[in-house]
């Protein structure tokens, strides 16, 4: 004889995966969108220094990558709900 | 015949649910971008509003459901479909008039829920499918939101620190402009998509189409363009009070409240418990509040605000109650019409109060304070300064 278990009232688990998963995309974002406007900052600042001025386009062209890629599983979200 | 007529006013009345659900909740993707200056106010409320329409078309799996899983779905009559839409729209039209941000999809719950404790008594209501469905997540929405803001703008603040003011006030801007478009297509989707099950199942209940058909095209499309429509008229009040009511939004700070309203949404969608996009959205802003240095928030409207949320659901509540009794009085067809008049004089009568203090696009970046605010007028005359 197994008891079958009582579905709990509020949906703790669930609840707790959209907190672990909001934090880390919501922050994964402005942190990659933070660390996209310093680049770009530094990048206008270093007319001069082609060193700094090829890595900050490099880290840019990264982070716009990283976030659009973001973007698309949100839209990806969105059309499969 | 007889019935048609019925369904015609029901097909009306949702319709004008989710032109209300439209304007009331336009703040939601708008309001940081309209305060920082983003983009210009008329300008995001057209573009929140062109991809409201976008996102009605992007899916359409809709739950033709009524308050699924909240109310007994056996017992779901003509009547209390309408007495819950009309018990939706009057509060949505008052809550708008006020300047309160509060939940379109909650006052359709309560207005369903009221209208059918009427017809049925309070054994028809799941009232743990409330506490599971509505209360715990209308809880847990704005704390996750807030406190995920909070450490957002504090990073963005602390990453940003050495930039130049100009690369990083445009570049926020940009992504401002970004999250608002995510949202309101994310928006359309669900909402636009929550008034096609409206109207569909009253289609099915009517028998004009058999169970389980697809959604008409027509209602895909007067749903779409209803939620557009109400977001382009843009609920400037609520935009007020969003992007300037609770504190003084920066780019930085309305950059990261909307992209933590974004994951928040999107990652409950992903997992099937759809949270509030207005507790979401409000709670994001006071995160972004708490997330700057001085931590500039102006925590007695919050509790305003949340008072109104917790008497939400009763008070749409007592007005589907209302209009299901009105209906009754006067038999289901002449009832319709009764109520339907009853309902389109309450929303004059709220626009003629709204037109003693207009709040529009040319205003709402006014200082908080400089116009009438009817919500704290109400309950307090006093115009709280921002604590720092």
């Amino acid at each position: 004889m197994t008891a079958t278990a009582p579905t709990p009232l509020i949906d703790w688990h669930t609840l707790a995966q959209v907190l672990y998963i909001s934090v880390a995309v919501g922050i994964s974002i402005v942190f990659l969108f933070s660390a996209g406007v310093y680049s770009l900052s530094h990048f206008r600042r270093s007319e001069n220094s082609p060193v700094v001025r090829g890595l900050s386009v490099t880290a840019m062209s990264v982070l716009a990558l990283a976030i659009l890629g973001v973007a698309a599983w949100g839209f990806i979200v969105i059309v499969n709900k | 015949m007889h019935n048609n007529f019925v369904l015609v006013f029901v097909v009306l009345i949702a319709v004008g649910f989710d032109f209300t659900n439209g304007f009331h909740d336009t703040a939601n993707a708008v309001a940081p971008t309209v305060a920082t200056g983003a983009l210009k106010p008329r300008t995001a409320v057209i573009l929140s509003s062109v991809l409201n329409l976008v996102g009605a078309f992007l899916s359409l799996k809709v739950a033709a459901t009524v308050a699924s899983g909240i109310i007994s779905q056996g017992s779901i009559i003509m009547p209390v479909v309408i007495g819950g839409l009309i018990g939706a729209i009057a509060w949505n039209v008052t809550t708008w008039y006020f300047g309160i941000p509060s939940s379109s999809s909650h006052a359709l719950i309560g207005g369903v829920v009221g209208a059918m404790i009427a017809h049925a008594g309070s054994s028809a209501v799941l009232w743990s499918g409330i506490v599971g469905k509505v209360l715990a997540p209308s809880i847990a929405a704005p704390i996750f939101a807030l406190v995920i803001a909070a450490i957002a703008t504090t990073l963005a603040r602390r990453l940003t620190k050495n930039t130049d003011d100009a690369t990083k006030s445009t570049g926020m801007r940009i992504g401002q402009i970004g999250s608002t478009s995510l949202l309101s297509i994310a928006h359309g989707t669900n909402d636009a998509q929550k008034t096609m099950g409206v109207v569909t199942l009253a289609l099915v209940a009517n028998g004009t189409l058999a169970q389980n058909s697809a959604t008409p095209k027509w209602v895909v499309l007067t749903c779409g363009l209803a939620i557009a429509a109400g977001t382009m008229i843009g609920g400037w009040r609520i935009i007020r009070t969003m992007g300037q009511g609770f504190t003084k939004l920066s780019p930085t700070q309305g950059f990261t409240a909307q992209i933590t309203s974004s994951a928040v949404i999107l990652t409950s969608s992903h997992f099937g418990m759809p949270l509030s996009t207005t507790y979401v959205a409000t709670g994001s802003i006071l995160g972004a509040g708490i997330g700057t240095r001085k931590r500039v928030v102006r925590w007695t409207l919050a509790g305003r605000v949340a008072t109104a949320w917790l008497i939400t659901l009763p008070c749409a509540g007592v007005c589907g109650a209302l209009a299901f009794y009105g209906q009754r009085a006067f038999g289901v067809s002449f009832g319709v019409v009764v109520m339907t008049a009853v309902l389109v004089g309450y929303c004059a009568f709220i626009y003629h109060l709204s037109r003693h203090d207009t709040i529009d696009a040319h205003n709402v970046n006014d200082k908080w304070g400089e116009h009438s605010e009817a919500f704290e007028q109400q309950i307090s005359p006093s115009k709280e300064p921002l604590k720092v």
